[in-house]
């Protein structure tokens, strides 16, 4: 327990620290919590309902503009949060898991930037693209930074020191933030909305998003579940993995696959929510330990929990008007970042 | 280089010399005259520059409270916002250098028209000093925040104004177009202009219906957002003064910018009978269109009356202006009249 | 990770002498700024200009002296400052990829600039510099305190140092959505411009370079031995964690100064030091001096370019060292695990 939260010595992510019971404890709970953030999230908005109302209206009873404003209107965006909350929580154990790492998290190492660059560009400069179309090239942005980053700062190389990372994923983060900056400053007549995103929320979530990114949360979160048992092999170190016959390279492929197609895809709907990725991880691990196959499920339910808050939360800031949801977790995050860096005690 | 020196040193240096060259040349040089006496418009007396119409050299308080002295008839003006140009250009003045945003299809056609050649500025957040210093110009307006970090370096090449643009009302704005026919010199040409252009909205109101109060919203769309401005930005005040209603009429409501994201519910909540929309980039669609397909949009009272217009992007939300006003409100009178 | 050694060049190459390396870029900067000068948005002839510059009352005396020369000066005292500033965080931290922006100095420095423009609009601009300095300062402070236990590990520091950016990150977005008055502005602040800048800003951030830089070099002894690792360099009788603070609080001053007048510029105080590095070696006497002239190339380089490469548009120098800075660092990246 000591240090579970710094994945970097081996004897931390032993798969043997499974804890069953806390997992069925967490899983209870977290459903749980996700209910009620949910149904709160469903339950506020500029038209006031009552709670019987919104549970009618789910259900199709009721006021035919009620039913429709639940079912239309909240019901997609509190289901993209769960969604979007579940891809980033989920990218972020894998990329943990990849790079025995705790500071890996896609908006850490630049996969978010990456996406959000190119979805940017494609929003200034082409002006008309989006649906799948845009997801498919948040992926190439996604890709190319969790490539770049990943593959330079040494993964697969033996392991890589988490300052390094961090520092290298920093660095791209703002070399990519910057053609970003630069982009909005340049196409100013543009930007009106993009800003907005830009932070990241789900503010204005429609049944079509959810359409779009369902299947590669689906491809993702199979992907990563598939993938649970080869990251549990990886932690004990490349070496044992290969000694017991894993494949190191393909599975560090697969898993980059499965991060960009998880946080890509997210960050082309929604914007690169911050540090869901990181705290969310984390946190699962410190309660049930380091068995992927139980990590990464329910860091999937912790995450689609903690975004629903957060939406809930960033409706209060300046009701009946959108604030971006984004907000709310980078103001949580960030200071758990700051938990986590000073937690390390390693001397790289 | 403290802040106070930086602040107080030209007015000084220009209410001195202001104070000089009163003295070195009286009454030479008065271009315009008698009859252009500040009592001429008793219904913009408010704006303290009109005491300074006629004069050969007018001491005039720009938004920021700074003090400049503009001598003679500027010739050479540089407008960095698209709504002095096209307050400048009713004078029968061509600006010689425009901000905007290095594309010449901004400069919406009814300005456009009145304007020759002009070089462009770059954007209108960050003009190029270099060329405007090139442009030798006699006046540079510039806007009043967007244009801050720049102004000590204008008002080394010219006499600079720093007017509301990007943050202003209608009514401010005619304000400004005042103030600017005081710093051409122009004031009795900026009086007819407003006449023509009190007669000009009288004309577009008298299409409109009498009783006409029906609440509005105006708003920019993208793919992503839908972002509603307060009654406090330009557009809206200019639709009020066709006797329609903004309906959201607090703007304690909005943070201090001028717009606010509304989701759909939102919208339909505010319910209002008209609504005004932009696409961001006058893109083909944007989220707003898909909305108006939704079956709650269609039970809102703008669906019911067909109240959603589609506008340009530039005329109703970059240009602002006196010509400005007069197109927003001709083509919402269009939108709902048919007139 | 030693990192820092120095680097020697390919066996064929005559390794150039220091003050032959300082004679030429010196001689590449002087050359670079007489051109740069006539480098605008407008019809600028290189003699005029010259001639403005050095006091000649001609037509082109308003631009060169309100816009050209401030800019040109600022390029060379920000390069200056971020090289010398990167060079010394470098050899602190004793991480190449550390810089003034990883551990919190930029950053900060843009929760101060993002206050005033957006929450006070109309501040005067010359406050604008102040709050970006007490706000570089201050994350740097956080920095270290939250780094701090029984010392400031480097490690520690640079992790710290980016989670701190972080925080900062998050309150700058925080307020560009709570007040979102002139985005725009904010936006250059972040992305780093001299747009703007006249001689009162080259004013505001020459003394601190005039004083810092040599103070720093005054340290270079000590930060070799900083570099040997904290439990050789205590038991050569070097009071580490006091060093340590020193000279990081003298290079994020000087890092702060000059962001706080040229705005979150980023990838200098990272890749000049690297340059240095690869020409002289990686004695901190040597290759500082090198360092901030090869940081002053740098600016030259890019606000160069950011006029003149699509004029009227005054494209951001901060991107423009992003553009050159950011392959580089990936290529040098890339070395470093090799």
């Amino acid at each position: 327990m000591a240090s579970s939260g710094s994945a970097a010595t081996t004897s931390d992510v032993l798969p043997a620290r499974a804890r069953y019971p806390a997992g069925v404890l967490v899983a209870l709970a977290g459903t749980g919590l996700l209910l009620v953030a949910a149904f709160w999230d469903l339950a506020i908005g500029a038209r006031p309902l009552s709670a019987s109302q919104v549970v009618g209206g789910l259900f199709g009873h009721g006021n035919v503009l009620d039913v429709e404003i639940v079912r239309s209107i909240r019901l997609p965006r509190v289901l993209m949060a769960a969604v979007i909350g579940l891809d980033l929580a989920m990218s972020g154990v894998i990329m943990q898991g990849l790079t025995a790492n705790p500071l890996a998290a896609p908006d850490i190492v630049g996969v978010s930037a990456g996406a959000a660059l190119v979805v940017v560009a494609a929003a200034t400069v082409f002006a008309q693209i989006h649906g799948t179309a845009l997801v498919l090239l948040g992926f190439a942005g996604a890709g190319i930074a969790a490539f770049g980053v990943l593959g330079l700062a040494g993964v697969g190389q033996g392991r890589t020191s988490p300052v390094r990372m961090a520092l290298a994923g920093v660095t791209v983060t703002a070399m990519l933030l910057a053609f970003t900056q630069a982009l909005l400053l340049l196409h100013q007549n543009g930007t009106a909305g993009i800003f907005f995103w830009l932070v990241g929320g789900v503010n204005f979530a429609q049944w079509s998003d959810l359409l779009v990114i369902l299947p590669w949360t689906a491809i993702g979160a199979a992907g990563a579940m598939l993938l649970a048992v080869a990251l549990n092999i990886l932690a004990l170190g490349d070496d044992v993995a290969r000694g017991v016959g894993l494949n190191v390279d393909r599975t560090r492929l697969l898993g980059v696959l499965c991060v960009v197609c998880l946080a890509g895809a997210a960050v082309a709907v929604s914007g690169p929510v911050a540090f869901i990725g990181l705290i969310v991880p984390h946190t699962t691990r410190r309660l049930v330990g380091n068995n992927h196959l139980l990590v990464i499920p329910l860091a999937g339910l912790l995450g689609a929990t903690l975004l629903t808050f957060a939406d809930v939360g960033a409706r209060f800031v300046q009701f009946p008007f959108e604030t971006p949801s984004g907000i709310v977790t980078a103001l949580l995050g960030a200071p758990f970042f700051l938990y986590l860096a000073r937690r390390h005690r390693a001397s790289a | 280089m403290s802040s106070l020196q930086r602040v107080c040193v030209p007015r000084l240096a220009a209410a001195a010399a202001s104070v000089l060259l009163a003295a070195a040349c009286g009454g030479i040089g008065q271009t315009v005259s008698p009859s252009s006496a500040p009592g001429a418009a008793p219904a913009y007396s408010t704006n303290p520059n009109v005491s300074q119409c006629g004069k050969a050299d007018r001491i005039i308080t720009d938004a920021n409270n700074f003090v400049t002295t503009i001598r003679g008839v500027p010739q050479r003006i540089v407008t960095v916002e698209l709504s002095f140009a096209d307050d400048v250009s009713l004078l029968s003045v061509s600006p010689v250098g425009i901000g905007d945003d290095n594309d010449p299809n901004l400069v919406i056609p009814q300005i456009r028209s009145r304007i020759g050649p002009y070089t462009s500025l770059g954007t209108r957040e960050s003009p190029n000093f270099a060329v405007i210093a090139g442009l030798k110009p006699d006046l540079i307006i510039a806007d009043q925040i967007g244009n801050r970090k720049i102004i000590d370096q204008l008002r080394t090449v010219a006499p600079t104004l720093t007017l509301q643009s990007q943050h202003t009302t209608y009514s401010q704005n005619i304000d400004t177009a005042l103030t600017i026919g005081v710093a051409l010199n122009q004031c009795v040409r900026m009086q007819k202009v407003l006449a023509d252009h009190d007669a000009t909205m009288a004309t577009i109101k008298a299409k409109v219906p009498a009783g006409e109060h029906r609440s509005f919203v105006f708003a920019l769309s993208s793919d992503k957002t839908f972002t509603v401005f307060n009654s406090q930005q330009y557009t809206g005040t200019v639709l009020e003064q066709l006797g329609l209603k903004a309906v959201a009429t607090d703007p304690s409501l909005f943070p201090a910018g001028d717009a606010s994201g509304v989701t759909l519910e939102t919208l339909v909540q505010l319910d209002p009978d008209l609504i005004f929309y932009a696409n961001v980039l006058d893109t083909p669609t944007g989220l707003f269109d898909t909305w108006q397909r939704t079956q709650l949009f269609e039970a809102s009272k703008a669906a019911k009356t067909h109240g959603a217009h589609r506008e340009g992007q530039k005329p109703w939300s970059l240009t602002r202006g006196i010509t400005g006003s007069e197109v927003i409100a001709a083509q919402a009178v269009h939108d709902l009249y048919g007139k | 990770m030693a990192v820092l050694a120095a680097r020697p060049l390919r066996p064929w190459v005559v390794a150039p002498t220091l003050p032959v390396l300082l004679a030429v870029l010196g001689g590449a900067a002087v050359v670079l700024s007489i051109f740069s000068l006539a480098i605008s948005g407008a019809h600028l002839p290189l003699w005029p200009a010259l001639q403005a510059a050095v006091g000649a009352d001609n037509r082109y005396g308003p631009v060169i002296r309100n816009s050209q020369l401030p800019r040109v000066l600022l390029c060379w005292v920000v390069g200056c400052s971020l090289g010398v500033a990167g060079g010394v965080t470098q050899g602190v931290i004793r991480n190449p990829l550390a810089s003034p922006d990883v551990i919190g100095v930029s950053k900060g420095a843009g929760v101060g600039a993002a206050l005033l423009l957006l929450v006070l609009p109309t501040a005067p601009v010359i406050a604008i510099p102040i709050a970006a300095f007490s706000g570089g300062l201050l994350a740097f402070v956080a920095v270290y305190l939250f780094a701090y236990r029984q010392g400031a590990s480097p490690v520690r520091l640079a992790l710290t140092g980016i989670a701190v950016g972080a925080i900062c990150d998050s309150i700058v977005r925080f307020l560009l959505v709570k007040w979102p008055i002139d985005i725009n502005a904010a936006l250059i602040w972040l992305v780093g411009s001299l747009y703007g800048r006249t001689q009162v800003d080259v004013l505001e951030v020459l003394p601190w370079m005039l004083v810092l830089t040599p103070a720093l070099l005054f340290f270079a002894h000590r930060l070799d031995v900083l570099g040997l690792g904290d439990d050789l360099a205590i038991g050569l009788g070097e009071p580490v964690e006091r060093t340590r603070l020193v000279t990081l609080l003298l290079a994020v001053s000087l890092a702060s100064a000059a962001v706080a007048v040229a705005g979150a510029i980023g990838f200098v105080g990272l890749v000049a030091p690297h340059i240095a590095r690869r020409l002289v070696g990686g004695q901190h006497l040597r290759y500082l001096p090198l360092s901030a002239l090869v940081g002053v190339l740098l600016m030259l380089i890019a606000d160069s370019l950011g006029r003149g490469i699509h004029p009227p548009l005054d494209v951001p120098a901060g991107l423009i060292t992003a553009l050159i800075g950011g392959p580089f660092f990936l290529y040098l990246l890339a070395r470093i695990v090799r």
